[in-house]
C-alpha cells in the first residue's frame, strides 16, 4: 500500500472499499471509518454513501450545515476521543468540520475534488497509517465539492535539538 | 522549517521551546510545520504571498499557573508571544498573529465553564469555552437563562467580547464586552491580577460588580496587547417566558428617517428589547433573482432617484424600507409592547405592519429548526453555508475580509453612508458586497454597523488590489467620520491612524501603557496599533 505522498506522486488510484470492513465480516477493522457524511443534496454524495452502507458503514445525512451533526453527534463523539471520518460534501460543510476536528487533535489527511463531469475519486487513504501530511484549509473555497478524510493527529513530538 | 521569532537566535528559540514544554508538557508544544499551518489565518488577504503573517509555533497551556510560567519564560527569552482563544475570529484575522514569527499562545485547553447562576443571571468561563460548550452546560443542566450568541457561534465567549463582538438577543448583552463582568488576567511579566471584586478576597460579587474601587481597567485588556485573560464573567438574559417578532414596514424614501427616530424611541425606552433589523424590500432581498427593470435604473447614469425607485416598488407591491422587530418577556408583556410599537410607527403615514413568529420557552427542537437560531440563544453554524455551492449556486463565493463601520443611528445617517460607501466603491474599484443600499447588519444599542464583506481570491494580484482598496476606503470614510470598529491585523494600523484626535493622543497613551506594562513588548505586538518601542519607526 503506497503512503499518501507516494500516492500524489505516481497517481495511483487506490478504491476506497478495500480500506472497509464488509456487512457481515467478523473480521476487526482497524481502517474503518467510524462515520461517513454525505450532503444529501447532491446525487454523487447519495451514490458515495449508497457505496459506503453497502460496506456497512455507518452514515449521516447533512443538507449544507453540519451544527446539528456535530452538537448531538461528533463534539460527542470526540469527548471521548480523536475518530475517523470520511465524507462528500461541499468544501463550506468541510471547512466547518475540519477546523473543529482540529481542535480536537484530528487532522484533514485527505481532500479531493469531485468534479461534476468525472467519476468520484477514489479515496487512497490508509486509515491505518497516518504518516501521511496532513493539511489544512487555508481559503474556505466554497464553490468545490470535495472527497474527504479527517482523522486523528499523528502526534509529532520534537526531538531534543530540533525546532 | 519553522520562521523565528523577531530577534531571537535558533539556540535561544530552541531553548525558550525547551521550557515551554517543561512548562506545559512536550505534547502541547506544536513546533512542526504541519501544526503551525493550522494557525494560519483561513480567510487572510496575503493568501499564499510571503507577507502572509504566520506564526513560528504555538504553546497550549491547561491552567493559569502554566500561562504566567509561559509568560516568564517569553519575558526570559523576548518570545514574541500571540494570545488566542479559539482562534475562530474569520474574516478579523482568525488564529494568526500580527506578527510574523510570533508563537501562539493558545488557549483552547482552558475550557472550563466555572459557574452559571441562573438566579443572578451569569457566567464565569475560561477563554478555550466556546458558545457551544456554553449553551450545552446550560442545556444539559436546564438552567433558565438565555445565551447571547455571535453568528457562527464556534468562537469563544472570552475571545469574541475581548474583540468586542455583538449578538442577537437583548440590547444589553448583545455588547457583548458590555456586558462582561470581572476579568482575570495574567500581564506580559507573568503576574496575576483579578479585576473589579474580584481583587477582594472573600467577595461573593466578582460577576455582580463591575468596577470595585479606583479606575476600571477591564477595557485595556480588549482590542489590545496588555493581558492574557484567562477568565470572565458574563452577564445573561434570563430565560423569557416568550419570544415575539413583528415587521414595520414603509413605502417612501424619507420615511427611513422617522423609522429609526421611532425604533430608537422603542428600543432605548426598553419597549422593543429584541435586535432590529433594517430592510429594504424595494431592492427585492439579498437572495432575490435580478430583475431586468430594475437593474436598469440602478444601472444608468447618476443611479436611481428616489422617486423612481417609490413608483418602482408600488408598482410590484413592495415597501420601500422594513425594519424586523423582536421581544423576549413574558406573554402578554410583549404582546402590548408589539400593539404600542405598532401605535408609535403608525405616526409614520402608510405604516404597515405584519406579525413574525413567536415561541414559548424553551423551544421545541422542530422550533428551534424553524428559527434563526443565534436569536433564540441556540448557536449555530449555518451562516457558513449561505452562499455556498448548492444545487441552485454552482459558482460561489471564497474566505473574506470584514469593512465594519460604525455609523450613527439616524435614518440620515444610513442615507449618507450608503452615498459615502457608494461612491467609495466606484472610486476604488473595492467591490463592497453589501447590495445597491447597504445597510446595518449589526446592531449596538446605541450605533449601527454597516459591514462590507471584501472576497478574498486566490489570485495574488486581486487581493493586492483589494488591500490597496480597502485601505483607500478606510481613509475616505474616515474622513466623513465613519470609522471601523473591528478590523483583521492587515488593516489595524490603518484604522487606529484614523482615531487621529489631538495628534493621535489616545494611540500615544496607549504606547506609553504598553511600555509601562511590556518593557520588552513581547505580547501581541502591533494588535490595534499599539506596537512595542523598538517597532514604532517601523510601522511610522
Amino acid at each position: 500500500m503506497p503512503n499518501r505522498r507516494e500516492f500524489l506522486q505516481g497517481g495511483i488510484a487506490v478504491s476506497l472499499l478495500p480500506l472497509l470492513p464488509r456487512k457481515g465480516s467478523s473480521a476487526a477493522a482497524p481502517r474503518a471509518f467510524d462515520t461517513v457524511i454525505f450532503d444529501q443534496r447532491f446525487p454523487k454524495a447519495r451514490v458515495f454513501a449508497q457505496q459506503a452502507q453497502e460496506a456497512g458503514l455507518d452514515c449521516v445525512a447533512i443538507q449544507g450545515d453540519i451544527t446539528n451533526l456535530y452538537f448531538h453527534d461528533l463534539s460527542l463523539r470526540w469527548n471521548r476521543g480523536p475518530t475517523t471520518i470520511a465524507g462528500l460534501s461541499t468544501k463550506a460543510s468541510l471547512f466547518c468540520l475540519e477546523m473543529l476536528a482540529r481542535d480536537r487533535g484530528m487532522r484533514l489527511q485527505y481532500m479531493a475534488d469531485v468534479l461534476d463531469s468525472e467519476p468520484v475519486p477514489d479515496i487512497p487513504f490508509d486509515v491505518g497509517d497516518h504518516k501521511t501530511t496532513a493539511m489544512c484549509i487555508v481559503g474556505e473555497e466554497r464553490a468545490r465539492l470535495v472527497v474527504w478524510v479527517i482523522a486523528p493527529r499523528e502526534a509529532h513530538v520534537r526531538e531534543e535539538g530540533e525546532i | 522549517m519553522p520562521k523565528l521569532p523577531p530577534g531571537l537566535s535558533s539556540k535561544d528559540f530552541q531553548e525558550a521551546i525547551r521550557q515551554f514544554e517543561a512548562a506545559v508538557g512536550k505534547q502541547w508544544v506544536f513546533t512542526s510545520d504541519e501544526d503551525v499551518a493550522l494557525y494560519r489565518d483561513s480567510y487572510s488577504v496575503f493568501l499564499g504571498e510571503p507577507e502572509e503573517i504566520v506564526a513560528s509555533a504555538a504553546v497550549a497551556p491547561d491552567t493559569v499557573e502554566q500561562v504566567q510560567k509561559v509568560m516568564k519564560i517569553a519575558n526570559t527569552f523576548k518570545v514574541a508571544m500571540f494570545p488566542i482563544s479559539t482562534g475562530k475570529n474569520l474574516g478579523y484575522g482568525g488564529s494568526a498573529p500580527n506578527l510574523s514569527g510570533s508563537v501562539v499562545l493558545d488557549l483552547k485547553r482552558m475550557n472550563r465553564v466555572l459557574e452559571v447562576d441562573d438566579k443572578r443571571h451569569f457566567a464565569l468561563v475560561e477563554p478555550g469555552v466556546s458558545y457551544f460548550d456554553l449553551y450545552r452546560y446550560v442545556h444539559e443542566r436546564g438552567l433558565k437563562v438565555l445565551l447571547d450568541l455571535p453568528d457562527p457561534g464556534w468562537g469563544s465567549p472570552v475571545g469574541n467580547s475581548l474583540d468586542h463582538g455583538v449578538g442577537y438577543s437583548t440590547g444589553e448583552m448583545r455588547d457583548h464586552f458590555g456586558s462582561h463582568c470581572g476579568m482575570e488576567v495574567v500581564l506580559p511579566n507573568g503576574e496575576l491580577i483579578r479585576t473589579g471584586m474580584g481583587a477582594v478576597p472573600n467577595a461573593k460579587t466578582w460577576q455582580d460588580y463591575r468596577y470595585g474601587a479606583g479606575p476600571y481597567v477591564d477595557g485595556m485588556f480588549s482590542q489590545s496587547n496588555f493581558g492574557v485573560v484567562t477568565k470572565m464573567g458574563f452577564w445573561l438574559n434570563p430565560q423569557p417566558d416568550a419570544y415575539l417578532s413583528g415587521t414595520v414596514t414603509v413605502s417612501k424614501h424619507q420615511d427611513l428617517i422617522p423609522l429609526v427616530d421611532t425604533l430608537n424611541y422603542l428600543e432605548n425606552s426598553g419597549i422593543t428589547n429584541g435586535m432590529p433589523q433594517l430592510g429594504s424590500p424595494v431592492y427585492g432581498g439579498p437572495f432575490a433573482p435580478p430583475d431586468p427593470e430594475l437593474g436598469a435604473l440602478i444601472g444608468k447614469p447618476g443611479g436611481a432617484t428616489p422617486a423612481e425607485l417609490e413608483q418602482y416598488a408600488a408598482r410590484k407591491g413592495r415597501a420601500y424600507w422594513s425594519c424586523g422587530l423582536q421581544f423576549y418577556g413574558p406573554e402578554k408583556v410583549i404582546a402590548a409592547q408589539w400593539e404600542y410599537a405598532r401605535e408609535k410607527f403608525s405616526s409614520i403615514p402608510g405604516a404597515k405592519f405584519e406579525e413574525g413568529p413567536s415561541y414559548k420557552f424553551p423551544l421545541t427542537p422542530d422550533q428551534i429548526e424553524k428559527s434563526h437560531k443565534v436569536t433564540v440563544g441556540v448557536p449555530d453554524l449555518s451562516i457558513f453555508m449561505i452562499g455556498a455551492r448548492s444545487p441552485f449556486n454552482a459558482n460561489p463565493s471564497h474566505g473574506h475580509v470584514w469593512f465594519s463601520p460604525i455609523v450613527p443611528r439616524t435614518g440620515q445617517a444610513i442615507l449618507d453612508a450608503q452615498k459615502v460607501f457608494t461612491d467609495a466603491s466606484r472610486e476604488t474599484g473595492l467591490p463592497l458586497l453589501a447590495g445597491p443600499a447597504p445597510l446595518p447588519s449589526t446592531y449596538y444599542k446605541r450605533a449601527f454597523i454597516f459591514i462590507f464583506g471584501i472576497m478574498v481570491s486566490t489570485d495574488p494580484a486581486v487581493n493586492k488590489r483589494n488591500r490597496e482598496a480597502f485601505k483607500r476606503v478606510i481613509k475616505i470614510a474616515a474622513e466623513k467620520g465613519l470609522v471601523e470598529y473591528r478590523t483583521p491585523p492587515a488593516f489595524q494600523d490603518d484604522v487606529v491612524a484614523t482615531y487621529s484626535f489631538n495628534n493621535h493622543s489616545l494611540l500615544r497613551f496607549h504606547e506609553a501603557i504598553k511600555d509601562a506594562i511590556d518593557p520588552n513588548g513581547i505580547l501581541a505586538a502591533g494588535r490595534y496599533g499599539i506596537w512595542p518601542k523598538g517597532m514604532r519607526a517601523k510601522r511610522a
